[in-house]
Parts: structure tokens; sequence; C-alpha cells
């Protein structure tokens, strides 16, 4: 049976300089599609990848590790999308892109029910069971083909599918308890 | 999850491929006397989430549609009529160039070298009767190239006016119910075969010939776009490819004269040949096609010899 080998821990909200990078230039892209600019099409592999290639331009040197960049990416949109919720939760001031988010937030939990429940029951995963959330990440949350998925986390694509198979049976079954 | 997390996927994966009913026996075997360890799997295994679940969202109706305004130097001046995915632009200077916007995946750097690699080498070949790119760049939405821009149609506007013979635009070819429009359609397909032959001569195969990719100038010439598209959506580009999109574009064009002839027959013999042939001498095509646009018997042997008697009482 073929196992991920753990990856550096991905830094903490806020503490990882390409997490943190990655973060706002996520914001940026959406707050320029909001404004109506930038990029025709919006999905969530599109803002991943404009926001690599942003982040790219902006340093070349040395480039970023494309499957650690979309490990890290699809964490911070799962992050985005769960900080946006709780801000309008506590009624923060939540930036010009918060119409944006708040669609973007629907449009996810029409697919999987209430996102703050979900980060919860990703969070009692997590700890026994990191390849599921990342898989769980990189496809939900990112947007990735299940083959983008299996490169990402360089593992077969049969792997990836038999994966996805448990990660969602796993997911729903937190979900009810 | 009470048990070790590696093995319950390991058993959930491994019974989750066995039919419903040797699942019992699989999950007893392999989880002994550990009942709760074959309970969880099996509960696993039973919640059937719906289709849905953790499907992404489409997000794009989320926003109207708005198209680029620029791509790289050039300023977009408007759509091309009848391709949703390319635009007419300019530069600082004037040069209009047609752009063509690619979705594929944006970090597929190896399918955008090789794209480079084939596009700028046939730019370079100054091949005859080809449209070179220009320049390229990439968007969220994939790969835009920019190629000169040539006036005139693509061969699938010029099929779609000459099926409506002229009403819904231009024809660039003779009309197809006039006695001039199989030769054309010779003359055309020639400078194709000619084209396609002087890029293998240099060691390029185009890879992606289509209604899409040949275009008509103003004068019902020729002109060949997209070489190295096919590297983009992961197709060799073989020779044999590109012969076959030539034999698609003969009988694409054959199919529309509303007059059976001789000349018809033939051109569908060619293509049959182009089709068939796994290394075509795409030369001699092309020679045998002048030969038929200039009213020459092919050579003997050919469809053109089943049609001998018809041809003779003409």
């Amino acid at each position: 049976m073929e196992h991920v080998e753990e990856p550096p821990r991905p830094p903490t909200l806020g503490a990882g300089a390409l997490f943190t990078a990655v973060y706002d230039e996520l914001r940026q892209i959406a707050g320029r599609l909001a404004r109506g600019s930038g990029s025709a099409t919006l999905r969530a592999t599109a803002l991943v990848h404009e926001a690599y290639l942003a982040l790219c331009n902006q340093k070349p040197e040395p480039r970023y590790e494309r499957q650690h960049f979309l490990r890290t990416a699809a964490r911070v949109m799962r992050h985005l999308l769960i900080d946006h919720k709780r801000g309008r939760r506590r009624e923060q001031s939540i930036g010009t892109d918060a119409e944006l988010f708040d669609a973007i937030v629907a449009r996810y939990e029409a697919q999987v029910g209430d996102l703050e429940e979900v980060e919860a029951a990703l969070e009692r995963i997590g700890r026994d069971d990191p390849d599921s959330v990342r898989l769980i990440e990189l496809r939900f949350f990112a947007g990735l083909t299940l083959p983008e998925c299996a490169s990402a986390m360089e593992i077969s694509e049969s792997t990836a599918g038999r994966w996805w198979r448990f990660a969602r049976a796993r997911l729903a079954k937190e979900l009810q308890e | 999850m009470k048990h070790a997390p590696h093995r319950v996927r390991d058993l959930f994966v491994a019974a989750a491929e066995l039919p419903d009913a040797e699942r019992s026996d699989f999950l007893c075997r392999e989880c002994g006397s550990d009942a709760a360890l074959q309970s969880e799997v099996r509960e696993l295994l039973d919640l059937a989430p719906t289709d849905e679940f953790l499907e992404p969202p489409e997000l794009d109706p989320l926003l109207p549609r708005r198209p680029p305004t620029r791509f790289g130097p050039y300023v977009v001046s408007g759509r091309c009529a009848g391709d949703d995915d390319a635009w007419l632009a300019a530069d600082a200077r004037g040069r209009r160039v047609r752009v063509e916007v690619h979705a594929i995946p944006a970090l597929e750097d190896d399918a955008v070298t090789q794209f480079v690699q084939r596009a700028y080498a046939a730019a370079a070949a100054r091949l005859p009767r080809t449209i070179p790119a220009v320049e390229h760049g990439r968007t969220a939405a994939g790969l835009w190239i920019a190629m000169e821009d040539v006036e005139g149609q693509s061969l699938r506007t010029e099929l779609e006016h000459q099926r409506n013979d002229g009403t819904g635009g231009p024809c660039l070819l003779p009309p197809r119910a006039s006695a001039e429009f199989l030769p054309a359609v010779a003359r055309f397909t020639q400078e194709l075969a000619t084209a396609l032959g002087r890029a293998h001569a240099q060691g390029l195969a185009h890879g992606r010939v289509d209604v899409d990719r040949v275009r008509i100038d103003t004068c019902g010439g020729v002109r060949l776009a997209g070489f190295g598209i096919a590297a983009l959506h992961s197709e060799l580009a073989l020779p044999a490819h590109d012969a076959s999109g030539l034999a698609d574009v003969i009988d694409a064009l054959r199919g529309l004269a509303t007059t059976r002839s001789a000349l018809a027959g033939s051109l569908a013999d060619v293509a049959d040949r182009a089709r068939r042939t796994p290394t075509p001498p795409l030369p001699d095509l092309a020679r045998e096609l002048g030969d038929l646009a200039a009213g020459r018997m092919p050579p003997a042997g050919g469809f053109w010899q089943k049609l001998k008697k018809p041809f003779r009482r003409r």
C-alpha cells in the first residue's frame, strides 16, 4: 500500500511566508475579480493558478516547488473561505470583496453544508489522517482534478481515486457525528 | 477514529473494490476478532454520500464574463467573428494580430515548453502558406498565442457559408454549385499538402490540422495556423496526423459539391490514400492534387481508373 511521505508541516495561518503570500495574493485576485478586472473566468483552480503565476512573476528565483505550492494554495483556499464565514458571523469588516466571497462560500456550502461544521470535522480528521484532509483541500477547496491532486500529493492516480472515496466517506461520517 | 487510520483506509479501499456479496467475508477474514474495526470499516462502506458531496463548485456564474482588454503588449479591439476564444488586437505600433486563448492547465510547463519550441521553430522556418506565432503569454484562463492577422476566414466559416450558399456570409472559394468549385478545392488542398510537406521536410509536424486551423485568405489561398498547438493538448504531432487532417479537409470540401463528377471521385481517392498511408508522401499528394486542379489525368491505378468508363463517355 502506498503511503505519502509526511511533508514538512504546513505553516500555521499567518506564520509561513508562502502561506501568507498565497493568502494575500488570492485575496487580491478575488478583489480584482470583484471589481470586474483580471481573469475572464472564475474557478477555484483558476484562482490558484493565477496566484502561482503572480508569485512566480514577483520572485522568479527560486521558483516555488509546484507540489508544495499546490498543497499550500489548497490549504489557503480552505482558510480564506472559513475566515470569511467566521468574519461574517462576527460582523467584522472583511473588505471590498465581501460580496464575492459571500457568493463563493454559498456555492461551497451548497455542495457540502455549513463550512464551519466542515472545518471542525476536518480538524478532527486531520489529527490522525492528514492524507484525507490534504486530498479534500486539493480536490474540493482548490478545485483540482484527481490527476492533479495525485501529482500534488506525489501518489498514483489510481491511489488518489481510492483515497478520495475514503476521504468522502470519512468526512460524511464526521459530519453525521 | 478508534483504529490506526491507515489500517482502516487500507481495509476500506480493498473492500470497496469487491462485489457487495464478498465484502463481509473479506472483512471477517481481515479483521479477525476485532469486531470494532470491522464495524468501523463497514459503517464507512455503507455511507453513500450524494454525487455532489465534496464536488468542487462551479464559480463561473458568479461574475459576468468580461472580455479581456489586452494580452501582453496587444490591446484588444474586438472578438473574432465565429470564435469565442479568439480576439483581434494590435500593439502600440499598430501591428494587428489575432490572439487565441487555449484553456490548458496553466501549470503544465512541459506542454508550454513543447508548444514554444514547435511554434517558434515553424515561425523561424518561414514556411510558405503558414501563419506564424509572434508572441505568447499566460493568463489564469490558459495560454494566449498572438499570430499574424490574415484577412479571410477559417475553413469552418467557409464551410458554413458554402452550405448556406453564401446567404450567411461571403464564400471565398467559388460557389459549390459552380463548375469552378471542385478544381478550386483541388488547388486549395494542393496548397495545404504543399505547406505540410514543406514543414515535414524541415522536421516539423503540425498534428492538429482541422477546419479551425486552416484559414482561407481573401484570394482563396490556404493559410495554415497553429503549429505547436497539438503539444498544448498533449497530442502527438505525428506526420500521419497531418495527412489525416488533410484528408478530412479534402472530404469536407468535396462533400459540399452539389454535382457528381469524376473529379469528386478522384479527390475522394486522394483523401482515402492520405488517411490510410502511415507515412504519407505529401509532396506526391500535392502533385496529384495539382494535376487534378489543372484537369490532368492522375496516374493509373487510382480511383480515377475505376471511373474510366463514365469519364470516357464524357
